[in-house]
């Protein structure tokens, strides 16, 4: 069964892309042609161009970070595509169409059947029609005000508020990979909510039709006003393909006053097979501001994909009494690498931030957790919270964690506790013991482990994070 | 570690360096081979930078463009100095060096017992045991620690038969005369054999004004089934700075107890390894650094669990006043084969100023699956209902202070074996209070 299952995360996408006409795709290379292009295809204001420019400019000074626990070799940079027209992809009829195996996995993950064949990429029959639905959403978040469109189309309509907040919280000038993604970005997600509006719905990229292949460098930005309320959902459980092996997206949120966001992630990109050979690249700079009084971002995410995850969702708690969170679940198998974690920083006053991580590692994997808690000489009565465990599944695995904790406020109180353990053998038998197998036994402690962050998923997120996780572990137990 | 070597001069490191080529008169094969080695290892290093990981809390600025030379002459020996550094537990097994040399007018070591040996290293260079182990347990880390072994001419020898306790704890004692622009070299070597017991202090004092830098390197090498508690007591003057080296290695079924306090020094900087050489050993980290005004204190501690079925516990502690800053990095390493380890480590930082701070970042790497590691960090303040109710039983506030900054400390303090050396600490913490305890 599990090998079934490894087969089939293991064979690349086979739902053949149509190939474009010639003049959509650029030759691969980074040049600053390279970003006229991009940015003269997509329509965009001089303003956007020059930014672009400008990042791509600061780029070329850097030097590729090597300070993570992981290793891989160095992508290069000219021999990636940077501009291709969005490539649609072939429709089937029915989801007979669709592999069998593929099939099972949803069923695993109790995907209903409406979602799989979205996912699967069958045209969507009348039981459920999802273009009709999201469309009745699209009208009922204009009802509130709320905007959410393709990064292109906010650049296009809403060009003030995009100038006004695009590397607000990660300037081109943050890190590396966030210059790249800064000069060259393809699309990605716009959400802003205005002063007082709750959203009457969870957000996902799903209903966000119009933008299916977002490509490598995805940029998103979330802005809530005042009193505002979102939450937003990224990636699916389901197993995703992609061709290219470097992604390198942005993702920026901004709360102002009492405003709140809520972000979730699941991420489950190809991991590369049993060798480590393929799998994406998953280098992504979140980060959150927390500029307004009493404002909180909240960042949950369930890391089961990639050949390389690494990534920090970071809070900067500027205003006074605001919240930041973090909670998340990373499991890596096999040859996978994760470094990742969170940053607090702490500004304002009485501010509060709580960070819980859960590593799981396996096969031959190596799981870091890395994050800072930094409490500024301004952030009186300070509070943190910090819990990160790491749980070891077989002897060739590794877990690390390296918290930084840097506090320059005597009124502050930081807290932060580790553990590292394996699945109990006396758990394992307890369960035996009452008629549970093994296989199901370890997927019960594992989720057991990870409730604290499960917890914090929406709803439906949560139910097929769990079965994720045991489809995922398969066969690495016994 | 650091690629400045060869780029940017360092005239700190040259004067570490200088003389250190070639056989000296009179010195075995074997050390000038180790000593040659060492140089090579310093030159290729090159001082830490900046941007250094090991040192990156750490301003490393003051440090390495420091001028400091080893050629500076000794000033005359404070006698009565020496003796107000005294141990009274250990008045006739302490061996003295001032400014780096080895005293023999100050030193006694008539009440060890017998099967143990402390002498100079000069003495003890025909050792195989020395041969053995001098240069090799503490290995080239940094450039400070292979300057150490560079030069290495002088240093204690604390040599523990099979079976043998110590009759009294053995007093290893760095005087400086906190001479300005003055480097000195302290060195230690302690060997337990099977079944061996002591207890060392090994102790860097200075004058209260006393400014200058010292390097000290200490290894420690306990036997299997060997008892070793080393303290490792720092009381360099204000305007001093301190770069020691601590390296161990516990044989199976050792236990091994490492204590480090950090009370003087503008700037210090101790950096502790301990490793597992057999199954079943046992290792202690126990660290305390109390620093005001403009003080810097830097920790970093390393526990390598290379073999099945040991443990080790780390409790450091760190309190902070006036504008200073305390620093602990701990790595617990649990080796691929090293099944059924337990490993614990707790970190609390005591802040009682609004300009001093704290940087913790207690690490854990983990490549076995059988373990139960567990680390925590605090850091936070005296808590103002504890405050009040000392308060509200009569007691005034610079006591209530100081007794609860005692208490936050007493976790590291009160397992010392020798009591005079608790009560120093005591003492260090009411005078910062101005407070008799």
């Amino acid at each position: 069964m599990s090998e079934q299952i490894q087969a089939m995360i293991d064979q690349p996408y086979k739902y053949g892309f149509v190939t474009d006409i010639e003049s959509d795709t650029l030759p691969p290379g980074l040049s600053e042609d390279t970003i006229r292009f991009i940015s003269a295809r997509k329509e965009e204001p001089a303003w956007l161009l020059e930014w672009r420019l400008k990042a791509y400019r600061h780029w070329l000074t850097l030097e590729e970070p090597t300070w993570a626990n992981v290793a891989y070799p160095r992508p290069d940079f000219q021999s990636i595509i940077y501009y291709a027209a969005p490539k649609p992809k072939k429709q089937l009829q029915s989801l007979d169409e669709v592999d069998p195996q593929l099939l099972e996995t949803y069923e695993k993950l109790g995907i209903p059947l409406h979602e799989q064949k979205m996912l699967a990429n069958v045209a969507v029959d009348a039981v459920f029609d999802s273009v009709s639905v999201a469309t009745t959403f699209k009208k009922k978040l204009k009802e509130h005000g709320v905007i959410f469109c393709s990064f292109s189309e906010a650049v296009k309509e809403h060009p003030e508020l995009v100038r006004a907040y695009l590397g607000s919280v990660v300037p081109y000038t943050d890190n590396y990979y966030a210059a790249l993604n800064s000069a060259v970005f393809s699309d990605g997600s716009f959400v802003f909510v205005p002063k007082g509006v709750r959203c009457p719905m969870e957000l996902s990229t799903y209903f966000r039709i119009n933008t299916k292949d977002t490509g490598q460098f995805e940029r998103t930005l979330i802005v809530c006003e005042d009193g505002a309320h979102v939450s937003y959902l990224e990636g699916c459980t389901a197993p995703q393909f992609d061709t290219n092996q470097l992604h390198a997206a942005v993702v920026e949120l901004v709360a102002l006053e009492r405003a709140e966001i809520k972000y979730s992630t699941v991420q489950n990109w190809y991991a590369g097979d049993a060798e480590g050979r393929g799998g994406i690249y998953n280098f992504v700079t979140k980060r959150g501001k927390c500029a307004g009084f009493r404002s909180k971002i909240s960042w949950t995410q369930v890391e089961t994909g990639s050949a390389i995850t690494w990534k920090y969702p970071s809070c900067i708690l500027q205003g006074d009494e605001s919240v930041g969170e973090f909670y998340s679940v990373a499991l890596t198998n096999n040859l996978q690498q994760a470094d990742t974690g969170t940053k607090m920083i702490h500004l304002g006053k009485n501010t509060r931030s709580t960070i819980v991580s859960k590593g799981i590692s396996a096969g031959r994997s190596q799981n870091s957790y890395r994050g800072l808690v930094r409490i500024a000489p301004s952030a009186d009565g300070a509070r943190n919270y910090s819990q990160c465990d790491s749980m070891l599944i077989g002897d060739r695995c590794g877990a690390h964690t390296f918290p930084y904790i840097e506090v320059q406020n005597p009124t502050a109180v930081v807290e932060h506790e580790a553990s590292t353990s394996r699945v109990g053998e006396e758990q394992i038998f307890y369960l035996n013991q009452r008629g549970i197998d093994t296989e199901n036994a370890v997927s019960m402690i594992i989720n057991g482990f990870c409730r604290d962050v499960f917890r914090e998923l929406p709803m439906e997120f949560a139910v097929e994070a769990t079965k994720l996780l045991g489809i995922k572990l398969e066969g690495s137990v016994g | 570690m650091s690629s400045a070597a060869g780029q940017v001069e360092q005239p700190l490191l040259a004067a570490l360096l200088a003389g250190a080529e070639g056989a000296r008169g009179g010195e075995p094969g074997w050390l000038t081979a180790r000593r040659e080695a060492a140089l090579a290892a310093a030159r290729t290093q090159g001082l830490p930078g900046p941007r250094d990981e090991e040192w990156r809390a750490l301003k490393v600025r003051p440090l390495v463009e420091a001028s400091a030379s080893l050629g500076v002459a000794a000033s005359a020996v404070d006698a009565s100095a020496v003796a107000s550094y005294g141990i009274p537990e250990a008045s006739s097994s302490r061996i003295v060096f001032w400014d780096g040399v080895y005293r023999p007018e100050l030193s006694c070591v008539d009440g060890v017992g017998a099967g143990v040996r402390v002498r100079p290293l000069a003495e003890a260079l025909g050792d195989p045991e020395v041969e053995r182990h001098l240069g090799r347990v503490a290995g080239t880390p940094d450039a400070f620690v292979a300057a150490s072994t560079a030069q290495v001419l002088e240093g204690a020898v604390v040599q523990v038969g099979r079976d043998v306790a110590a009759a009294a704890p053995i007093h290893v004692l760095f005087a400086s005369s906190g001479t300005a622009g003055a480097a000195r070299l302290a060195r230690c070597l302690v060997v337990a054999g099977m079944g061996a017991k002591a207890t060392i202090i090994e102790e860097h004092v200075g004058p209260s004004s006393g400014e200058g830098l010292t390097v000290g390197v200490c290894e420690v090498v306990a036997g299997p089934s060997a008892s070793l508690d080393v303290i490792a007591l720092q009381r360099q003057g204000a305007g001093a700075l301190h770069v020691a080296a601590t390296a161990a290695e516990v044989a199976s079924g050792a236990q091994v107890r490492l204590t480090s306090i950090a009370l003087g020094a503008k700037l210090s900087r101790h950096h502790i390894h301990v490793a597992h050489t057999g199954p079943e050993a046992h290792s202690e980290l126990w660290g305390l650094a109390v620093l005001g005004e403009e003080q810097v204190a830097d920790a970093h501690t390393a526990t390598d669990h290379r073999f099945p079925r040991g443990t080790s516990r780390q409790v450091h502690k760190v309190i902070a006043d006036g504008r200073s800053q305390g620093i602990f990095n701990g790595k617990i390493f649990v080796q691929k084969d090293a099944q059924q380890i337990a490993a614990e480590q707790l970190n609390q930082g005591l802040l009682l100023s609004r300009k001093a701070r704290i940087h913790a970042k207690p690490q854990l790497e983990i490549w076995a699956d059988d373990v139960r590691c567990t680390h925590g960090a605090t850091v936070g303040q005296l808590d103002e209902e504890q405050l009040f109710y000392l308060l509200s039983r009569g007691i005034d506030a610079a006591s209530a202070r100081s007794m609860l900054t005692y208490a936050f400390a007493a976790a590291v303090a009160e397992p010392i074996p020798v009591a005079s050396v608790r009560r120093r600490l005591q003492d260090h913490i009411a005078a910062l209070f101005a407070v008799e305890l």
